[in-house]
């Protein structure tokens, strides 16, 4: 057999076939070169089968002929390893990214330097006892006193509340991030049973594909996870059915580490719950077991960091709800403890003890366990609202008292000078040779605040500079160039142009043929 | 490597918004005049910068203090003043009653003077600062010095204590404000004052007509005098370590805000440098960008 004519236009029209089939390619790249996920694709263009045709009358001519050109597959280019890359960086990236927002919102607590934060606060106060030396018996001097110490109070509480308030939003987020997680599942589940079904059908499912790809992007970006793929052994070869396995890192009940596959096409689903119990997220397994999730990084992560009470570090609102606690009960503890010893101005006047801050819940009632003291729970002592009982008197003798006695007013006003150091509980001791200050505490802290957000902002430019060079590889290698896609086109168009006038070229000749025989 | 449009918009945009952060750090300098608005801006400079505030903030209170001493002790002063002029004129009449010429009716008279000089001291050592009463030791609520006439005569009696006032003139550092004891040379045990005592025993023998007395009572005035004038000397030199301390305080607090101005406040030369340099840079990218996004091979073709 020779190529005849008829056998040439087939050739034409397979031309004319894979070229509108690499062009629809290129419209779909072109056309989806802004979606998220996307991967350009590639029509595989092979040469079609050869004709060997060993035969007695073979022709005898060079080789064998080509039957023209064949799209053996439409894929798409992608990088997994790069794909794994990003989002072991990303998940990384959403966890310092949800830490620097927490901390960032811990920083507007303690905004200093400022003229009406904590510091000038506690300034104003020991000032006030500063005019009470001078004054302990004149009654509007005792009334700013008192003032100053209700400011200063509230301003405890007041930051106090706030940073539960940064903790309740950690909360909300949890929850946000556990749903979607949940639905990111689902819906990598669903593509899952998809992609294996076209995946039997002998295609390739490239956008479902790239659609789930995107989905596990998304959920790296909650949590860490460990990606898989199936196989399945058909007449005795393995092949890749297409479907994924999504594991999670969980502790068991022993509290040690174990990863759990919470995707997983032989089995049902699992799902993540949250509990609410100090930012815990269990997952139930298909079987309906619970496991603890235990990421490492991620935006679940970084919210657990940021806002649960167990090993706070200084990116956390625990450790800095830790530290007003632990001022607000040193304080009112050493102040008070001074103030007791001191006589008031009562008639007659009375060393009775009265203390100057006291804790009282939500009820009203006074805290008298000094384990329960909480800045949260400061105020003012209410008998001290009678400006009378400030005790600005010392004598050991009450007989002896008068009213211009101001040596307890002394003694507190050098409270603001005095040092203190923490013990091995963490509260502040009155310690001559202590190297704090109620002052250099706070300033303490407040530097450690500004320590922790300089990090976690110089964290996250670090990660996203990381995931940024990451995608542009990504990118570089999976996205859609409009320059190339256009140079592509305009080949295929040629490539088609051309085939058409072959096939016009193999119809003249044919024309030739019949029309020569006619004649 | 492949470079696609999309890389080239993100990597623009993320340059760019680099270029805007620092852009608005270096504006909010500007705008601010501090170098630092928050702690993480530089965590050692604001925790310098809220120290050395609280340090301010307390010295200013300590002016505060050192004021209001100063304007105690000038109270004081002015009163021991008037206690000198007081106990002059007692010596003066003194003098006349010792000269043995005087009828009885002038001696009288004498008396009489004595015994309102007594009442005008009792003014003087009843003064107050404020609503303090300042020669009654911490019993300041009430005049501590009572004036007493009856057929047995003249007494002042005492009932103040003997405690002494302090003030914090700077941390740690106390200072006795008040001088009723040594003043008025208060007699502890009898709650009474040397000073009053005197006077009243002047008041007493010139009522008696007795010039010889008189004569050998002026030394024991000349005591007194100098007594006071020695407690004013002593007030006035806390008035002026007052004065000094204040002077030192003040001149370290200029100190310490040029401190807190050299590391808070913003050097607007650099600051504009720095800014106009990030500007150039901001407006560079914008440019550069416009230009290579905007064309594709497309604008090529015909």
């Amino acid at each position: 057999m020779s190529s005849g004519i008829f056998f040439g236009i087939n050739i034409g029209l397979k031309a004319l076939r894979a070229q509108q089939t690499a062009i629809s390619v290129t419209g779909h790249n072109i056309a989806n070169a802004n979606t998220p996920g996307y991967s350009r694709q590639v029509a595989n263009m092979h040469t079609g089968f050869a004709l060997p045709v060993p035969s007695n009358n073979r022709w005898a001519g060079a080789g064998q002929i080509g039957t023209g050109v064949e799209i053996s597959e439409v894929k798409r280019i992608r990088d997994q390893f790069i794909d794994w890359q990003i989002r072991a960086e990303d998940g990384k990236l959403s966890e310092w990214e949800t830490r620097h927002d927490t901390i960032s919102q811990i920083e507007t607590v303690f905004l200093e330097p400022s003229d009406t934060g904590l510091s000038s606060l506690m300034g104003e106060f020991w000032d006030s006892w500063q005019e009470l030396i001078k004054y302990p018996e004149i009654s509007p001097v005792r009334t700013t006193v008192k003032d100053t110490g209700k400011a200063l109070a509230e301003a405890f509480r007041h930051s106090y509340e706030r940073l539960e308030n940064i903790e309740e939003g950690l909360d909300r987020q949890m929850e946000i991030a556990v749903d979607e997680a949940n639905a990111l599942l689902r819906q990598i589940g669903s593509l899952n049973e998809q992609i294996k079904f076209i995946k039997t059908g002998g295609d390739n499912p490239n956008d479902l594909m790239d659609k789930r790809d995107l989905l596990v992007d998304n959920l790296a970006e909650l949590m860490d996870t460990e990606v898989n793929h199936v196989f399945a052994t058909v007449a005795g070869k393995t092949i890749a059915t297409g479907e994924i396995t999504v594991a999670v890192k969980t502790t068991d009940t022993n509290g040690d580490p174990a990863i759990v596959n919470i995707i997983d096409p032989s089995l049902d689903s699992g799902h993540l719950e949250f509990g609410r119990d100090d930012l815990d997220v269990t997952l139930v397994d298909s079987e309906n077991e619970s496991h603890t999730l235990a990421a490492k990084t991620g935006e679940v992560f970084g919210i657990q960091k940021a806002g649960n009470d167990t090993n706070p570090d200084s990116t956390s609102v625990a450790y800095y709800k830790n530290k007003l606690d632990t001022f607000a009960e040193g304080m009112s503890r050493i102040l008070n403890e001074i103030h007791a010893s001191g006589i008031n101005l009562k008639d007659p006047p009375d060393n009775t003890g009265i203390d100057f801050f006291a804790f009282k819940d939500e009820e009203g009632n006074i805290i008298t366990d000094p384990d329960n003291y909480s800045a949260k729970h400061l105020y003012i002592n209410p008998q001290i609202e009678d400006v009378g009982f400030i005790a600005a008197g010392y004598v050991d003798d009450v007989d002896d008292f008068n009213p211009g006695n101001r040596e307890n007013a002394l003694l507190i006003a050098q409270l603001r000078n005095a040092r203190f150091s923490l013990d091995g509980d963490g509260k502040l001791q009155s310690n001559t040779m202590g190297d704090l200050k109620f002052e250099t505490f706070y300033q303490n802290f407040v530097s450690e605040v500004g320590v922790a957000t300089k990090e976690a902002e110089r964290m996250v430019q670090n990660q996203s500079t990381l995931v940024n060079q990451l995608s542009n590889r990504k990118e570089s290698v999976a996205g859609v160039s409009i320059d190339e896609e256009t140079a592509n086109m305009i080949s295929y168009q040629r490539a088609f142009q051309a085939a058409s006038r072959y096939i016009q070229v193999l119809d003249e000749l044919a024309a030739t043929v019949v029309n020569g025989l006619k004649a | 490597m492949r470079i696609t449009n999309k890389m080239l918009q993100s990597n623009f945009m993320q340059n760019l918004d680099r270029n805007k952060f620092y852009l608005e750090k270096i504006h909010n300098r500007i705008a601010s005049g501090k170098m630092v608005n928050r702690p993480s801006d530089d965590p050692v400079v604001v925790s310098r910068v809220m120290s050395i505030r609280s340090t301010l903030e307390e010295m200013e209170q300590f002016d505060k203090n050192m004021r209001d001493a100063g304007s105690w002790l000038e109270v004081s002063e002015n009163s021991l003043s008037n206690l000198t002029d007081v106990l002059q004129r007692a010596r003066e009449l003194a003098v006349y009653g010792a000269g043995g010429t005087l009828t009885t009716e002038a001696m009288e008279g004498l008396a009489d003077e004595v015994e309102q000089l007594i009442e005008e001291s009792i003014q003087t050592a009843n003064s107050a600062y404020g609503d303090a009463y300042i020669f009654g030791g911490t019993f300041t609520t009430h005049p501590p010095f009572i004036f007493n006439k009856d057929d047995g005569g003249i007494s002042v009696e005492y009932r103040g204590d003997f405690k002494d006032i302090n003030y914090e003139v700077s941390p740690g550092v106390q200072m006795t404000i008040n001088a009723s004891k040594s003043a008025w040379q208060l007699n502890e045990g009898e709650m009474k004052s040397e000073v009053f005592e005197t006077l009243i025993e002047l008041e007493q023998l010139l009522r008696n007509g007795d010039a010889e007395a008189a004569s050998n009572f002026l030394s024991n005035i000349d005591d007194k005098i100098d007594h006071v004038l020695s407690e004013r000397a002593s007030l006035g030199a806390k008035s002026n370590r007052m004065d000094t301390a204040l002077e030192r305080s003040l001149d370290s607090q200029v100190e310490f805000s040029k401190i807190l101005s050299r590391i808070e406040d913003t050097d607007y030369a650099r600051a504009m440098i720095d800014f106009s340099v990030q500007e150039a840079a901001y407006h560079a990218a914008i440019k550069s960008g416009s230009q290579i996004l905007q064309p594709t091979l497309l604008d090529f073709l015909r």
